[in-house]
């Protein structure tokens, strides 16, 4: 080891000594020499001195021993060699020196060791030695080493000074020593027997084997007496140290107990080690990060942080703002074991996430003892079972249980089972398929499954603006209504007006001003053919009258080949019209005393009384009046306000509802034109108030809408057909598709509702696209347009597709959303709606007095 | 003007004008206006981001025109509505190419004189020519009068000065859908023919002596079952066309009253024939499935052929010689009003839902240049002929009941529409009308050219209106080029 290592080690605050001989059997006896050491060097300080010299070689096998942490094995090599080279018989003196040393050891040690045992009990008492122990040992032999060195050289000097002549043998020797000593510096123990427990040995006469397989006979003797003995014998076996595992003794130098006396001591090993060689002038290192200076410290370290208080002072103001909150719990860790992510492995903040490992396959059932080749008696049918199965024919409970019988007294003789391979064979393929059914789980977008719906764009023509406006009305436009032809636009309104336009140029060419509010108004579906008609229900009275239009007065010119024509040909439709609505007293009579009918199934109970007693007049209006000029010719008063007026398609019959009328059978009033016969179709109203009514447009069908269902009746059998359900709370308008088939209701909880008779009784499609109350629903004659008008100001097109095929189901498709044209007052918007007979084009009528025509 | 010191070497005609900038394009400069508004045939070198202004602003500096006046721009027979850059880019043309651009004076904003105040609606418009210089204008109102106007302009003045000439009460029932007239060989002071369509299904013809106002013969041709919509006379007079609500178009025979008329009607004068002569149809034609809303006569002398309008979405063409439809064209949407081009080769329908449409009736097959040329010939239009839309304009919000074209200018469509607004439509501009009058609160529902700058316009609110267009002229402000 070179000096300067010696020199670092000096520099360090504590002294370090290796462990690992601690770990040999002779660590007592270590120990014992360590206690031992104080007392000597105390008291024989000098002595020990004096024995340096004299003591020369054996410290330097100490040492040597000592570095390599293996007392013996350099001892052992010592005398082999030493054996080998020269003289056998020296050595063999010396050995039996030592062991006389040793017998005097023997004999001193109990004395010292009671005192060393008394004096310090903390390394004795401590079995293993501390860490400290260990490393203050490894640097007293460090130290030794290092000492001898410095001492040889010194020696060395002295002996040039002095001249070679006296002791040359011995110097040789010390030399060849040495030199023998430094080669086997790096050689293993004698005792190759490793890290083994020594007790193993106890029985054996050998401690160990050598390198070479030969054993190391136990030859140290370590009874108590001997050790008393040797004490006794020599004075110095206190320096002596019994290597157990490699069988040999050491014996310390005065050195060696000086270098562990002042590592005991906390000094330095080596006396000649100046410390102050290895003080280090403090330098300014640009990298410090430690400060070398022993300033005073300035004060500002000493004052409270103003920045410090401000940070704290905002953090305190954002807390109490509520800005700053402290973080929130963690949530509680949650796994959806059925989720998707689960299975699959995700890299999460946290780290990666593993799925549950998959499913096991499940496991067959063991078999039970029933299914052994040679089950115990109490799993077999006994004869009272057999005879009770014979007796029941039950076979199977005990059947069940009971194994059959085919026993085997031995598992060679069971026969092979026939369905072995086959249960294999699908056990085998339920394992296999069993994955892949849960491959073929559903993974077909939803989306995919829904029909596609053609854009709006493909699906034109339908109303995209506004046209025409009609101006005029200053109340709110009740009713509004296009004749068939589709020339005259018929729109009656809260300023008691009855207002009839010109379709193109929005033109009004008739307005008549009744007393009462217009409520509701129709055109006669014939009006283009021969009966140009209109019902005008003002409250509580139905006007019939002719408009005064001149297409109206037209009268055919009869062609000059063909003189002949009946006079009624000649007519002009307003003259066919007039000769309709001409009042006939006799025949109304007629029509009222046997007119009333019941289409709930008549019990005929006090019939005449109550069709005279809710008898329905049927007025003229007299010509001269300011109704008659225009055109008004008779006036039929209900019980209450009409709310629709519904013309059947021929043109004959007109359906009225009053729905507020206090006698449940005036609430729907019918009126044929031609007979003027007025009769009531229904005697007591199931279902609650009739809002709406209408006709089939080819069977005897009449419809009903109660408020909340629409009762189909067979006006011939007088019976009801049907009840559609809509589920809504109140039904507002309804309108029947041209083929009866289908009913669309609107209501006044948003909805629109649409009815398909062939499917159910329930509906097909409630659609609430609106925000407001619906108020008008219709569907084009000739085009697949559907239109619902609505109290939040906007009309909403949809395409209603009625396919002829009983295949397919109606096709709804939102088209557009009018909005723009009418404004929203007094939270009512559009009030009515009706399709151009022939053209995709629809007329508003809106609370804001405004009629618009949207093409 | 800013140009001027851009360009210095363009002073005195003939160099090209060096404009200092990147991408410039080399320029023909026609017209066809006088000589006063000539420039030079050479080529100019013009930056290809000027625009109408710009050009505007090069022909005045060309020009010296003081003050300057905005001119429009042809290329290809399309008016330049971007700038030149954007047209190259969108036609595909590169700076190599030299363009030829046709100027023509920019029309100004239309000048609207009230000319009348009638108690009822407007229906609709005619007009005819009395003399060289006067014209006869007739409105229609649906109280059933016909109420005449003269239109005399002097020859420098080309705007006409109305003057209203009295009414004539066609029929005291019904009121007037529609009105067309007729005029014989302009003879000074010769009658005229009228003929109105009834709401009532009775079309009358009347023939009118224009200096008195009153009606010498009437006929009334009764065999429509519905109201009658539209009503025109061919271009001879022999013929009068109606359509109506009961889908079929009805052709009179009018020889007599042409006969009366050509035959020295004057010795008839005074003596007004209080008997109505009554007339059946000669032929009626039908295959419309819905109201016919207007019949046209194409305006060459020797058409045969009639068109007409309806609301089941076709134009149908018919023969009226044989009394056969010839063929039927769709045409999108319910038609309100028709009107055949001078040249006979171009329909344009108005619709409800507030747009006009452009259609040749040659299938699109356009030959280059061709407006000008074989004006006066009508097309022959047989059953395999097909109707091209060339132009859809975009320019009402609401229905636009008549749309007419310019009988003296081949360009030029007039439009009405319910909105109020009356827009003059030109064929060479494709999207934008070039002029737009807006009357708040009425609706306008009848156009008439009555000369080649000017239109009247009647409406709900009875006003007789006429619009005078003008060339734009004084500064060259900078709202005409947007």
């Amino acid at each position: 080891m070179s000096g300067r290592a010696l020199k670092k080690r000096g520099i360090l605050p504590r002294m370090t000594a290796d462990t690992e001989a601690a770990a040999d059997d002779n660590d007592e006896q270590a120990g014992e020499v360590l206690l031992n050491i104080d007392d000597p060097s105390d008291e024989e300080g000098g002595e020990s001195d004096e024995n340096e010299a004299d003591d020369n070689a054996a410290t330097g096998d100490f040492v040597m021993d000592n570095e390599r942490d293996d007392v013996e094995y350099g001892r052992t090599e010592l005398e082999e060699e030493s054996d080998e080279d020269e003289d056998e018989s020296e050595e063999e003196g010396s050995d039996e020196e030592e062991e006389s040393d040793e017998d005097e050891d023997d004999a001193e040690e109990p004395s010292d060791k009671d005192e060393a045992t008394q004096e310090t009990d903390e390394p004795a008492a401590g079995e293993k030695p501390t860490k400290r122990e260990k490393r203050e040992k490894k640097f007293v032999e460090m130290s030794l080493k290092q000492m001898r060195q410095e001492r040889r050289q010194r020696e060395a000097a002295e002996q040039e000074e002095e001249g070679p002549l006296e002791g040359e043998q011995d110097d040789d020797n010390d030399e060849d020593e040495d030199s023998e000593l430094y080669d086997s510096d790096d050689d293993a123990d004698i005792n190759r027997i490793g890290d083994v427990p020594l007790e193993w040995y106890d029985n054996f006469d050998h401690i160990g084997y050598t390198s070479e397989g030969e054993k190391v006979m136990k030859t140290l003797k370590a009874s108590e007496v001997d050790a008393l003995l040797a004490k006794a014998d020599d004075p110095d076996h206190w320096k002596k140290i019994k290597d157990m595992k490699n069988q040999r003794e050491i014996t310390l130098t005065d050195t060696d107990i000086e270098v562990i006396r002042r590592i005991r001591a906390g000094k330095y090993p080596n006396p000649s080690f100046d410390p102050d060689d290895y003080y280090i002038p403090p330098m300014d290192y640009p990298d410090k990060i430690h400060p070398m200076r022993r300033d005073h410290p300035p004060k500002a370290r000493f004052l409270p942080s103003k920045w410090e208080a401000k940070k704290i002072h905002r953090l305190v103001k954002l807390i109490r703002e509520g800005k700053l909150r402290p973080p929130p719990p963690p949530e509680p860790e949650m796994y959806d074991i059925w989720g998707r992510n689960i299975t699959q492995e995700t890299d999460t903040p946290k780290g990666r996430v593993r799925g549950p490992p998959p499913m096991p396959a499940p496991k067959m059932p063991l078999p039970g003892h029933a299914e052994s080749y040679n089950p115990p008696e109490e799993y077999f049918v006994t004869e009272e079972e057999k005879a009770q199965i014979e007796e029941d024919g039950d076979v199977g409970t005990v059947a069940q249980v009971k194994p059959r019988d085919g026993r085997q007294i031995c598992l060679r003789r069971v026969p092979g089972y026939k369905k072995l391979i086959l249960e294999r064979f699908e056990r085998c393929l339920d394992l296999y398929l069993c994955p892949r059914a849960i491959k073929q789980r559903m993974n077909i977008d939803p989306e995919a499954l829904l029909p596609k719906l053609s854009s709006p764009a493909d699906l034109r023509p339908f109303p995209l603006a506004v046209s025409v406006s009609y101006d005029g009305h200053s109340g709110m436009v009740r009713c509004a209504s296009l004749s068939p032809c589709g020339q005259w636009v018929l729109t009656g309104g809260e300023d008691c007006t009855l207002r009839i336009w010109e379709l193109k140029s929005g033109r009004a060419f008739q307005c008549i001003t009744f007393k009462r509010k217009v409520t509701a108004a129709s055109w006669n579906p014939r009006s283009s053919t021969d009966l140009p008609i209109v019902a005008v229900a003002t409250e509580e009275c139905l006007y019939l009258l002719t408009p005064t239009l001149p297409t109206y007065t037209i009268t055919p010119a009869s062609p000059p080949d063909a003189p002949s024509l009946p006079t009624e040909e000649l007519m002009s439709m307003s003259a066919k019209a007039e000769e309709v609505l001409k009042l006939r007293k006799g025949e109304m009579a007629d029509g009222e005393a046997g007119g009333e009918e019941d289409a709930e199934g008549s019990d005929g109970e006090g019939e005449g009384k109550a069709g005279e007693k809710r008898e329905i007049k049927w007025e003229e209006v007299p010509r001269r009046s300011v109704l008659g000029k225009h055109g008004v010719r008779l006036k039929i008063i209900h019980e209450a306000v009409i709310h629709q007026l519904q013309w059947h398609q021929k043109g004959h019959y007109l359906a009225v509802v009053c729905p507020l009328s206090p006698a449940p059978s005036s609430q729907c009033v019918l009126h044929s034109i031609t007979t003027q016969v007025s009769r009531r179709p229904f005697r007591k109203s199931k279902g609650g108030q009739i809002q709406r009514v209408s006709f089939h447009p080819s069977k005897p069908w009449f419809f009903a809408a109660t408020r909340t269902a629409v009762r189909v009746y067979d006006l011939k059998s007088q019976q009801l057909l049907k009840t559609l359900v809509s589920g809504a709370k109140w039904i507002s308008s309804m309108h029947v598709h041209r083929s009866g088939d289908h009913v669309v209701v609107g209501t006044y909880d948003r909805r629109l509702i649409w009815f398909d008779l062939d499917l159910s009784n329930k509906p097909y499609k409630v659609l609430r696209y609106h925000d407001r109350a619906v108020r008008q629903v219709a569907l084009h004659g000739r085009y697949p347009l559907m239109a619902s008008a609505s109290d939040d100001g906007c009309v909403h097109l949809l395409q209603a597709k009625v396919f002829s095929d009983l295949m397919q189901n109606p096709l709804i498709i939102p088209l557009k959303k009018l909005q723009g044209g009418h404004t929203v007052r007094d939270d009512l918007g559009v009030l009515d709606a009706m399709w151009h007979p022939t053209q995709p084009w629809l007329l508003t009528a809106g609370a804001d007095n405004s009629v618009l025509l949207w093409t | 003007m800013d140009l001027s010191e851009d360009a210095p070497s363009a002073e005195g005609g003939g160099a090209a004008v060096a404009v200092a900038m990147a991408s410039e394009v080399s320029v023909y400069f026609t017209t066809k206006l006088p000589d006063e508004f000539r420039v030079a045939p050479d080529p100019f070198l013009v930056p290809t981001k000027l625009a109408r202004y710009g050009l505007s602003e090069v022909i005045n500096h060309l020009l010296g025109l003081d003050p300057p006046r905005p001119f429009d721009f042809l290329v290809d027979d399309e008016f330049l509505r971007t700038s030149l850059a954007k047209y190259m880019v969108d036609h595909g043309l590169t700076s190599e190419r030299t363009l030829t651009i046709e100027y023509t004076h920019a029309l100004g904003r239309p000048s609207t004189r009230d000319i009348d105040k009638q108690p009822d609606w407007i229906a609709d418009l005619t007009t005819t020519h009395l003399t060289g210089d006067t014209a006869l204008l007739i409105s229609g109102s649906y109280d059933g009068v016909a109420r005449f106007h003269v239109m005399s302009s002097s020859a420098g003045d080309p705007s006409p000065t109305p003057a209203a000439k009295g009414a004539l009460t066609v029929s005291s029932e019904a009121c007037i859908v529609a009105v067309d007239s007729w005029s014989g060989e302009a003879a000074d002071g010769s009658p005229i023919e009228l003929a109105a369509a009834l709401k009532n299904g009775e079309v009358r013809w009347l023939c009118v002596d224009p200096n008195a106002v009153e009606s010498v013969e009437e006929h009334v041709g009764r065999g429509h079952m519905e109201s009658v919509e539209c009503v025109s006379i061919s271009a001879d007079g022999a013929h009068i066309a109606t359509g109506g609500w009961d889908n079929s178009v009805i052709v009179w025979d009018n020889t007599s009253a042409v006969e009366s008329l050509r035959a020295n009607i004057k010795a008839a004068l005074g003596k007004r024939s209080a008997s109505e002569t009554s007339h059946s149809p000669k032929f009626t034609l039908k295959g419309h499935t819905q109201t016919v809303q207007d019949v046209c006569w194409p305006q060459a002398p020797g058409a045969f052929q009639l068109f007409s309008a309806s609301f089941d979405q076709t134009v149908r063409v018919w023969d009226t010689v044989a009394a056969m439809p010839v063929c039927t064209f769709p045409c999108a949407k319910a038609a309100n009003s028709l009107s055949v081009s001078p040249s006979g080769q171009e329909l344009c329908t108005a619709h409800e839902d507030g747009r006009v449409r452009v259609w040749d009736i040659r299938g699109g097959n356009r030959p280059a240049g061709s407006s000008s040329s074989s004006a006066s010939s009508a097309v022959k239009v047989d059953a395999s002929s097909a109707l091209a839309l060339t132009h859809t304009y975009t320019v009402h919000r609401r229905m636009v009941p008549q749309a007419r074209w310019n009988p003296y200018e081949p360009h030029w469509i007039a439009s009405v529409s319910h909105d109020g607004c009356l827009k003059i439509l030109d064929t060479r501009a494709t999207k934008l009308p070039l002029q737009t009058v807006s009357l708040e609160g009425c609706k306008l529902l009848t156009v008439v050219w009555v000369s080649r700058s000017v239109c009247a316009t009647g409406g709900s609110d009875g006003v007789l209106r006429l619009h005078e267009l003008q060339h734009a002229g004084g500064a060259v402000n900078q709202q005409d080029d947007e």
